[in-house]
């Protein structure tokens, strides 16, 4: 049974990706056991400079999924390339830069630290989060505009395979997407947490201190399939799933619905080996139905091949 | 080396109401355990509490995990209801812990805080400070006063068991300047146990508490600030010297 994959200009072992913002630097944990069944990691999001995250409370559980507030507290970019890059050189698995690219001005003198250090990253995975849209078309068009020029800016300065990690909360997701393939992107990630919040009824106040939050977890799955869905019928690049997966039945729905590959997260936090335990229920689905490749399965939900 | 996996529950106590004992077997865990340490565990099969609740080892005996803990909330309330033969699912050993004492050592703590010391006493010796609020607490008292024996000095609020007084009125009459001060107990305490102790003692050392997702390092949902920059209880804790958080 080959459950390997190719994806976003990567070849990966397995089609399970650690998404960003969950795995250590701790290097052992790069290394087997505990990377049984992974094709890739994510690295926690980096921003230019060093971000002490968000005060306060920063996660909450509610029913079917955890909220976050973390505030992408992280090294930044240079910090992660002198002190936990050279660590993680001896690793199992490939490794994609979560690099937050919130605006050009942040996002060029980022790309140029990687830049000198390309071999020893696998890919980029872009973070752009999507900021209160407002309700008028032209602000919406300055959204897509103000893409295009940071796809484009990290093309240029990006030689190995790119990808973009998209808001769900974006009202056109899809015209972000096909902009992200016009200027050569290699994969969109669909897609980030959703926003949500949680008030706390003994304080009687909101649980966190920016109020909103982003949802992750099983609540969120069917929504991320939908967009993977949606997005995969415009878009010929490579899309990866990403949101609430929990399952291989989650997983087999995605490469269904189109998924080239999919990210999991929070589920890690209950079952460290759950990517193991998911590509065994994969192989497994692919046996029972005959198949001798995963390839088979992407985007058979849609009647065929996407 | 981080192990997940599951164990027998061997034992479990109800201590006082909404206050249990557990002995979970985990030979991997509990022979490479030292105290300060905790681990996760899964409270229910399925998916819904999504989270593992963290827990600081109170001991490592026959090959098996111990805990102790109060009814605090749903995941707690599910682990309050397991049975002997039962199997959990423990993420562990985490985070690190105590280091060897270097000097005469006091182990402080108040309500629920008193679990890791436990575990410190088992390996260290050394005296144990406990502080409750008042009687309800006599049931824990006892069954602490049983399996430490003694060293132990007990503290209520209202005098009504042991001294008048909170743990840290009995670190201070105990502590001497050569002493090496464990404190373990919610944030307000560590602050105050800092306060009132910071200067008289050799080291001055505390376990923190927060929530928890990962607890390998990873989501950075349980940062504390700390002279030195944000540090993640899980990870980097959940044991800091004292003068480097306040």
């Amino acid at each position: 049974m080959d459950v390997s994959c190719e994806v976003g200009g990567l070849k990966l072992k397995s089609p399970l990706i650690i998404s960003s913002g969950v795995w250590p630097f701790d290097p052992d944990l790069w290394r087997s056991p505990y990377t049984h069944g992974v094709g890739a990691i994510c690295t926690k999001g980096l921003t230019l400079h060093p971000r002490d995250g968000n005060p306060g409370i920063r996660i909450w559980e509610v029913r079917g999924g955890l909220l976050n507030s973390i505030g992408l507290e992280n090294p930044g970019v240079g910090g992660f390339v002198r002190e936990y890059l050279p660590k993680l050189k001896d690793r199992d698995v490939p490794l994609i830069v979560n690099l937050w690219a919130g605006s050009l001005e942040e996002l060029k003198p980022s790309m140029e630290i990687l830049r000198d250090f390309e071999s020893d990253i696998d890919a980029i995975e872009l973070n752009v989060s999507c900021p209160n849209v407002g309700e008028k078309d032209h602000i919406l068009r300055e959204r897509l505009s103000e893409l295009s020029s940071i796809f484009s800016c990290a093309r240029r300065l990006w030689s190995g395979p790119l990808w973009v990690k998209l808001s769900p909360m974006s009202p056109q997701v899809i015209s972000e997407a096909l902009i992200a393939q016009e200027e050569g992107i290699n994969a969109v990630v669909l897609a980030n947490t959703w926003l949500g919040m949680a008030i706390d009824v003994n304080r009687e106040k909101p649980v966190f201190e920016r109020v909103t939050a982003g949802l992750s977890g099983p609540a969120i799955f069917p929504l991320t399939l939908r967009l993977v869905w949606e997005v995969k019928e415009r878009v010929s690049i490579d899309v990866i799933g990403c949101g609430g997966i929990s399952s291989w039945e989650d997983a087999v729905s995605m490469f269904l619905a189109g998924a080239s590959a999919v990210e999991i997260g929070t589920i890690t936090f209950l079952e460290i080996d759950a990517p193991a335990k998911i590509l065994s229920g994969i192989g497994s689905y692919l046996k029972g139905k005959g198949y001798a490749y995963l390839k088979e399965i992407i985007g058979k939900a849609k009647g065929g091949r996407v | 080396m981080i192990f997940e996996l599951e164990g027998f529950v061997a034992n479990k106590v109800k201590v006082m109401e909404g206050v249990y004992y557990l002995s979970i077997e985990s030979p991997s865990i509990s022979s490479v355990a030292y105290p300060g340490q905790f681990v996760l565990i899964r409270v229910s099969p399925s998916l819904d509490p999504l989270l593992r609740r963290p827990f600081s080892i109170a001991g490592v005996k026959d090959g098996c995990v111990e805990v102790l803990f109060s009814v605090v909330g749903r995941g707690t309330e599910l682990l309050s209801r397991v049975k002997i033969g039962d199997v959990l699912s423990l993420r562990g050993p985490l985070g690190k812990g105590f280091p060897a004492p270097s000097f005469e050592l006091l182990l402080v703590g108040g309500g629920m805080g008193v679990a890791p010391l436990l575990f410190a006493h088992q390996r260290y010796g050394g005296k144990i400070v406990f502080g409750v609020k008042d009687k309800v607490y006599k049931g824990l008292c006892d069954w602490i006063r049983d399996n430490v024996g003694d060293g132990l000095s007990l503290f209520s609020e209202d005098g009504s068991i042991g001294e008048r007084g909170t743990a840290l009125d009995g670190a201070l009459s105990l502590a001497c300047s050569d002493a090496e001060v464990w404190v373990c107990g919610p944030d307000a305490m560590l602050y105050e146990a800092f306060r009132v102790l910071s200067g008289k003692v050799k080291r001055l050392l505390g376990s923190f508490e927060s929530r928890m997702a990962c607890g390998i390092g990873g989501c950075y949902g349980c940062s504390i600030r700390t002279k030195g920059g944000m540090k993640r209880v899980c990870y980097d804790g959940p044991v800091f010297d004292l003068r480097e958080v306040f």
